[in-house]
């Protein structure tokens, strides 16, 4: 499904003008296999795998133990 | 009967996982009911109506686990807690296993290639982590809500600059080279391309045309908020010049609820540019003709599948959109069963979108339609009010799903509500939507079914007749089996429609009688 020259030069713009800019080529998620990174919900990484797709899951807990407070603190901090 | 409640301090573990748990829990010798949840505000709020009494739930926060279980002894109580413990430890580190990454850029070392980040941490931490994938250069599929407008535009834009596509917040489905990613179900592979800012809409117009024998594309979700006035389209827009571009899209569907002014002008100006036929559902929005030009415009979901696979090359007629005059005569006969009391129609949705449709259908048949999620601001009531007149109640709204699984695969809140419902004598009819696919429950009508038939008997007790009328949104290709689901629900006297408009329409019929009879059948050619 990689984009023909000529689809590329018809498009409408914007995203799809992905000729002028070989890293958006690159990153045009309708032309890749996806490859995945799965944040939170675990049952989302097995129905992926499910579909054959890669997938790794990250077992993911609140940072700053949640405290929403600290963890702004932390990102004032660029922590 | 004997209680226990425990609250783990700063402990956390996915909705869903924590519902498996519960469910296993609950099934174990002794135990009458058991639920282990995050303490958000919603489930204190639960536990406490489910009959928990326990300080420790009040001092509880959101980052708080809690443990509740009731037994009928302390022997099973005390077998229950072990046994919770050693599912939440098995969740921690799968035996047998190398422990998981705990952050994206440790997941990044096992899998540097990647080009998507699939995202549904609670809200408040949600734009942390699209914010760091974004910065790794990979896409988003953000299912988290309660993400605010200003950190959804602060996102987007920084998507859309690193020609990224950023697909939410709050976004339910999107089917990206044939990968459903949240929920969604299996669609044949086709030459429909579908743009969303609605989960349940995607998925009700791609099973629709999977149905008619034609298939998809791509069907990318933008996430509700992307067509308010603040977002002003950007992804709408990112995801329809990408369909102009992929070759295999032969015809483009855009899907919203009524967007803002400014932004329908902007979406539809590129639309109108597009070398390829556009069908626009803006669900019951008008669009001018000056702003419509030369897209196709439809009111309903059916009607956007019907429109596109016409387009696609199909002959008209074969996604069906009429009620056949049996099933009208089924409904009137319904009609005449009720009591005086039995007034109005009760609509309980797990998609969101298909309860605003059906608010979109119902209103010109019956007047107002009251709504936690309404079409028009003052019919707005709260979702935990009990039931007004005609209401439709979105279960799948921020309000329901605060640290609790979405009700497309736990039942627990809609099935309490369907019971709530069937003992108000003004209900007439019960309208409901039952979703299939990739995140759904296993088996939806197998946990329908037995509130079903004791919502029908709670009726009868009081001298009633309640019908209940459903939609299936599913293909036979998703796992749960189209035809099972539907063939359960049916022998549990459902009455099962096509599409939500229809079953919406049919539940009009019953609620209302031949006074309406003559609009749903104009309406229905």
């Amino acid at each position: 499904m990689r984009l023909g020259k000529k689809s590329q030069q018809q498009s409408l713009g914007g995203l799809a003008r992905v000729s002028e800019n070989k890293r958006s080529e690159e990153k045009n998620i309708l032309t890749e296999k996806l490859k995945v990174v799965n944040i939170g919900i675990s049952t989302f990484a097995d129905d992926l795998r499910s579909q054959d797709v890669e997938v790794v899951h990250v077992d993911w807990k609140p940072p700053a133990g949640g405290d929403i407070e600290m963890l702004k603190l932390l990102e004032k901090l660029g922590l | 009967m004997t209680t226990r409640v425990i609250v783990k301090k700063s402990t956390y573990r996915d909705s869903i996982s924590l519902m498996k748990i519960s469910n296993s829990i609950s099934k174990l010798p002794g135990i009458t009911q058991a639920a282990v949840v995050m303490a958000t505000e919603l489930n204190r709020r639960v536990l406490s109506e489910a009959g928990f009494v326990d300080a420790a739930i009040g001092h509880a926060s959101s980052s708080d686990m809690i443990v509740a279980i009731e037994a009928k002894e302390t022997a099973s109580l005390d077998a229950a807690f072990m046994e919770t413990e050693t599912l939440l430890s098995t969740g921690e580190k799968p035996t047998g296993e190398k422990a998981p990454p705990t952050s994206l850029e440790e997941a990044l070392e096992l899998i540097p290639d990647a080009n998507l980040a699939v995202i549904s941490v609670p809200g408040q931490f949600a734009k942390r982590e699209a914010m760091q994938a974004l910065s790794k250069g990979l896409n988003v599929f953000l299912f988290s809500s309660n993400i605010s407008r200003e950190e959804e535009v602060e996102l987007k834009k920084i998507a859309r600059e690193k020609r990224l596509l950023l697909m939410g917040p709050d976004c339910g489905t999107s089917i990206i080279n044939h990968k459903v990613l949240g929920f969604g179900n299996t669609i044949r592979e086709g030459t429909i391309g579908l743009v969303s800012a609605s989960g349940t809409g995607l998925q009700e117009v791609t099973t629709l045309i999977h149905k008619a024998g034609l298939g998809i594309s791509q069907a990318i979700g933008t996430g509700g908020g992307d067509l308010s006035e603040q977002v002003g389209g950007i992804t709408m827009i990112q995801g329809l010049e990408l369909l102009e571009a992929d070759e295999q899209t032969k015809v483009i569907v855009l899907i919203s609820k009524p967007p803002g002014p400014g932004t329908m002008e902007k979406v539809l100006e590129v639309a109108r540019r597009s070398r390829k036929p556009v069908v626009v559902n803006f669900l019951g929005g008008s669009v001018s003709p000056r702003l419509l030009g030369k897209l196709n415009p439809a009111n309903t979901l059916d009607d956007a599948a019907k429109l596109a696979c016409e387009l696609a090359g199909m002959k008209p007629t074969v996604v069906a959109s009429v009620i056949p005059k049996e099933t009208i005569s089924i409904a009137l006969a319904e009609h005449e069963k009720l009591a005086k009391s039995q007034q109005y129609i009760r609509g309980l949705f797990s998609g969101g979108t298909l309860c605003y449709e059906s608010e979109i259908v119902l209103q010109p048949l019956l007047g107002e339609v009251f709504s936690n999620a309404p079409i028009k601001p003052e019919n707005k009531v709260d979702g935990d009010a009990p039931s007004k007149k005609h209401s439709c109640i979105d279960m799948g709204a921020e309000e329901f799903v605060e640290g609790r699984a979405h009700p497309m695969i736990d039942f627990t809140l809609r099935n309490m509500r369907i019971l709530q419902e069937a003992k108000d004598p003004e209900t007439a009819v019960i309208l409901i939507d039952v979703e299939l696919g990739y995140g759904s429950n296993a088996d939806p009508a197998g946990q329908l079914v037995p509130v079903i038939q004791k919502a029908k008997a709670l009726a009868k007790e009081a001298g009633r007749h309640l019908p209940i009328v459903a939609s299936v949104v599913g293909t036979e290709a998703d796992f749960q089996g189209l035809a099972r689901q539907e063939k359960a629900l049916s022998e549990a006297g459902v009455l099962i429609m096509p599409t939500n408009a229809q079953a919406t329409k049919v539940s009009a019929l019953i609620a209302s009688g031949e006074k309406i009879a003559a609009a749903i059948s104009r309406r229905s050619s």
